[in-house]
């Protein structure tokens, strides 16, 4: 029988009537008989009955918590009301009492599994894990086939981000019959997350084929389905599970990467190209879709086909340094080395700290055919940025081999190969420095240096 | 079995568990030559580099995999592991039951008893105390050793009958407080590759015996001698043999890792500019500390101390670093380790050992200055 709130006044006494106004001050039991308050937390009327509870706590001076509790926990089985009267015990920190009282009614209730939830939660809050662990056990022992309680505790844990004791719970839920759609959603993530990637597309194939059920949802079991099949090297699998997450729900960006990457997987460049040119056609602007997009097409050598994608990208996204980055790539690319420079420019506008964009910027501008002033200016301030990079000590040198500084291209050289003892293209310019200063054998050592390096790794630069 | 018998039964084998064990061992060695750092289409070998290590944990993905059979895919709806034997209260867990329980974490090195170079990391195991699952279940009087079995099934050489891979250790062992059934791995639940959901990790022995994909704890009394273990050959593995003129015997079975120390820089065949490096690699010592550790950068003539970072411990390897001036030449810089008993690494291999395990000699690395 659901009692109502209103029997507090015989815990507290008349001070706090201020709050539930309609009832004089009479002994507890004989007035709360007709009273509707902790019924109506399990009623149409929940909400506004939970606010007046939390609200009623704050008037509850802790000596007289335990009895107040008690009686309340007694006598409703919301669950919502015991979680809040779980975060009360936390927020006063009377873990200890909370125990005392949960013990005693579960000893007296033993059929109710409320209590059982009630202790494990008391212990998460408590952070006492070990603990939670052990009512756990024992809540698992007494009510095996509860799936109700196992799922409840699941969905608890796993919002507390106690991800291991969550998939435990919803194991056990499974095990008896768990058939919610959202919560077997959670568990097949679990499952993909623990690695247990034929359990999670099983979990997960449950949610797909639930008739009914609202597409986005579906669409997420069928997408975590498809990845999963993709870990375990089943890309057709995959890409019929990720297809249907798109049919399902068409405007989820990380479907169409997720069919790209199947694709790819399977050493289908040109079918990732086409997944990618779906979900760009589906969703124009999607920064993902876009920079997955044109680094394809780049790498298939479409670069003007690239620089279209990018320019409606960071049209979208004008700060989208990835995106920005790019499209300076994919300029070069096209052979457009004044675009990629001004893009170049636009992205140390907007990121100056950024330490490669000036030596890329130097690097663009020299292949430019841009003054070597210009060059040598964007790289200072490179090197003010980022002293230690090699890169722009490397750069630096060849600007002034093709100078004619053949010194100073020594100097900056050396520090590269200082930076980078395996550079080398550093190596090989210091050699052509030496050369150009009549020093042949100074020349060859460097030259047999880069030979020596480059053995048998088929790198040079 | 009387005692005759089971002498009978070695000796009947001693030629097959010998031959075996040279196979495993050599295979292992022949992959591990080809396949530094990257999987192998078999799944049964993954090689580790000490180079991938920041810090002393090997990353996960990193770990080296060293299996005898195909690696077992478990549905974690149906796994159970059983505690049975000569107990009075066998046991059946699930996963969640095995979540559920208290649990420990220790960081602890995974050597495979065969190593040379790659497969040895080392990983911070969280699990559920071995000895707290058997207590449970009531060891019966006389109970003296326990079988592990994982879920992995074959043939230890061709044309044998299938078993699944198995070991026995000394229930004292099994007992200690740092052995567990481990199944997180670096904060992770295991790879599939490394025993998902479940595996043993003995600490301070060798990976033979931390058995992966684990299902079931036999506990064994005096009279229960599993039949399987025996003539599937399993028993004459990760044994030491000796040549004794033209005999060959076991002379005790591999278990304590021993002490040994491997380079993380140079890598081997490395070009490197004349100037100081800081030479670095790992040291350890099985359940002992690592006393010391010396750097040789004239083959051997001549030692000096490498500095230990941090505090040696049990179980688990240090980081150790030498600062070397590299003049230009070639190179062979070698390394050996002490633990804290005075028991230095081998300058070479014991030429009288006919097994392939326990090879913890001196390790060397070639480089060119250029």
């Amino acid at each position: 029988m659901q009692r109502a709130l209103i029997l507090i006044p015989a815990v507290l006494g008349a001070g706090f009537l201020s709050l539930f106004s309609t009832a004089p001050f009479v002994p507890a039991r004989a007035a709360v008989q007709d009273a509707p308050l902790l019924s109506d937390l399990e009623g149409p009327q929940s909400r506004q009955a939970l606010a007046r509870l939390q609200q009623f706590f704050r008037t509850v001076p802790d000596a007289r918590v335990p009895a107040v509790l008690h009686e309340i926990l007694e006598e409703t089985t919301a669950a919502a009301a015991h979680t809040m009267i779980l975060e009360e015990y936390q927020r006063r920190k009377l873990h200890a009492q909370g125990r005392a009282t949960l013990e005693a009614l579960n000893k007296e209730h033993p059929a109710r599994a409320i209590y059982a939830i009630d202790l494990v939660q008391l212990a998460v809050l408590e952070g006492d894990l070990d603990r939670a662990k052990a009512d756990l056990r024992s809540a698992a022992a007494r009510f095996p086939n509860d799936t109700e309680l196992h799922a409840s505790l699941g969905r608890w844990l796993y919002g507390r981000q106690q991800t291991d004791l969550a998939l435990a719970e919803l194991l056990r839920a499974q095990r008896s019959g768990l058939n919610d759609p959202q919560t077997n959603l959670v568990l097949a993530s679990l499952l993909a997350r623990a690695g247990a990637l034929e359990d999670a597309i099983d979990t997960a194939a449950t949610v797909v084929f639930t008739p009914g059920l609202d597409p986005v949802i579906r669409g997420e079991a069928a997408a975590l389905a498809g990845k999963s099949h993709a870990i375990l090297r089943d890309e057709a699998k995959a890409v019929e599970f990720l297809e249907r997450a798109i049919q399902l729900s068409p405007q989820v960006e990380d479907y169409y990467l997720s069919m790209a990457s199947a694709y790819q997987q399977a050493d289908n460049p040109a079918a990732a190209v086409q997944a990618l040119k779906r979900g760009w056609d589906r969703l124009p602007g999607a920064p993902g879709i876009g920079q997955a997009l044109s680094r394809q097409l780049l790498a298939a050598g479409a670069a003007e086909e690239a620089v279209r994608v990018l320019a409606l990208l960071t049209s979208r996204h004008p700060d989208h340094g990835d995106a920005l980055r790019l499209l300076a790539q994919a300029h070069r690319s096209a052979g457009d080395a004044a675009k990629a420079s001004q893009t170049w420019r636009r992205l140390i506008r907007q990121q100056p700290r950024y330490p490669m964009a000036n030596i890329f910027l130097a690097q663009s501008l020299a292949e430019e055919g841009a003054p070597p002033g210009q060059v040598l200016a964007a790289l200072d301030r490179a090197e003010q940025i980022s002293p230690q990079d090699a890169d722009l000590y490397y750069l630096r040198g060849r600007i002034f081999n093709s100078l004619g500084r053949h010194q100073d291209a020594v100097a900056q050289l050396q520090r590269a190969i200082r930076l980078q003892p395996g550079f080398s293209g550093a190596y090989y310019q210091l050699g052509l420095a030496y050369q150009q200063l009549g020093q042949p054998e100074l020349a060859q050592e460097q030259f047999r240096r880069r030979s020596h390096l480059e053995e048998g790794t088929g790198r040079s630069r | 079995m009387r005692a005759d018998e089971k002498s009978d039964r070695i000796s009947r084998r001693a030629w097959f568990g010998y031959a075996s064990a040279l196979l495993l061992t050599r295979s292992a060695q022949g992959q591990a030559q080809s396949t530094e750092g990257t999987p192998l289409e078999d799944d049964r070998v993954s090689l580790s580099s000490m180079a991938d290590v920041e810090g002393t944990l090997t990353p996960t993905d990193r770990f080296f995999v060293r299996s005898h059979h195909a690696q077992p895919r478990l549905s974690l709806k149906t796994w159970r592991l059983r505690v049975e034997g000569a107990v009075a209260n066998p046991l059946e867990l699930s996963f969640p039951d095995l979540v559920e329980t208290s649990t420990r974490s220790l960081e602890g090195l995974l050597e495979c008893a065969g190593n040379r170079t790659g497969l040895v990391s080392n990983g911070l195991w969280e699990g559920v105390p071995l000895s707290g699952l058997i207590r449970q279940a009531q060891p019966k009087e006389g109970a003296k050793r326990v079988l592990l079995q994982g879920a992995d099934k074959g043939s230890l050489v061709p044309d044998m009958p299938e078993s699944h891979y198995s070991r026995i250790l000394p229930l004292e062992k099994c007992l200690a407080p740092e052995t567990l059934v481990a199944f997180k791995l670096n904060g992770q639940f295991l790879p599939r590759r490394n025993g998902f959901p479940a595996r043993a990790f003995i600490p301070g022995w060798y990976g033979m015996d931390s058995v992966k994909w684990l299902t079931r704890v036999r506990v064994l009394d005096a009279f229960d001698w599993p039949t399987v273990y025996y003539s599937s050959g399993m028993d004459l593995l990760y044994q030491r043999y000796v040549k004794f003129g033209t005999q060959e015997q076991i002379t005790g079975r591999v278990a304590e890792i021993q002490v040994n120390s491997g380079f993380s820089f140079p890598p081997p065949g490395a070009n490197l500019a004349p100037g100081r490096y800081p030479v670095r690699g790992f040291a350890w010592a099985g359940p002992h500390r690592v006393e010391a550790v010396q750097v040789s950068a004239d083959r051997g003539n001549s030692w000096s101390p490498a500095r230990l970072e941090g505090e040696s411990r049990p179980f688990t390897w240090v980081r150790w670093n030498y600062d070397w001036t590299a003049p230009k030449g070639k190179h062979l810089l070698m390394a050996r380790a002490q633990d804290h008993r005075g028991r230095w690494q081998p300058i070479r291999r014991d030429t009288t050992r006919t097994d392939g395990y326990e090879l913890n000699w001196y390790p060397s690395v070639q480089c060119n200055v250029l």
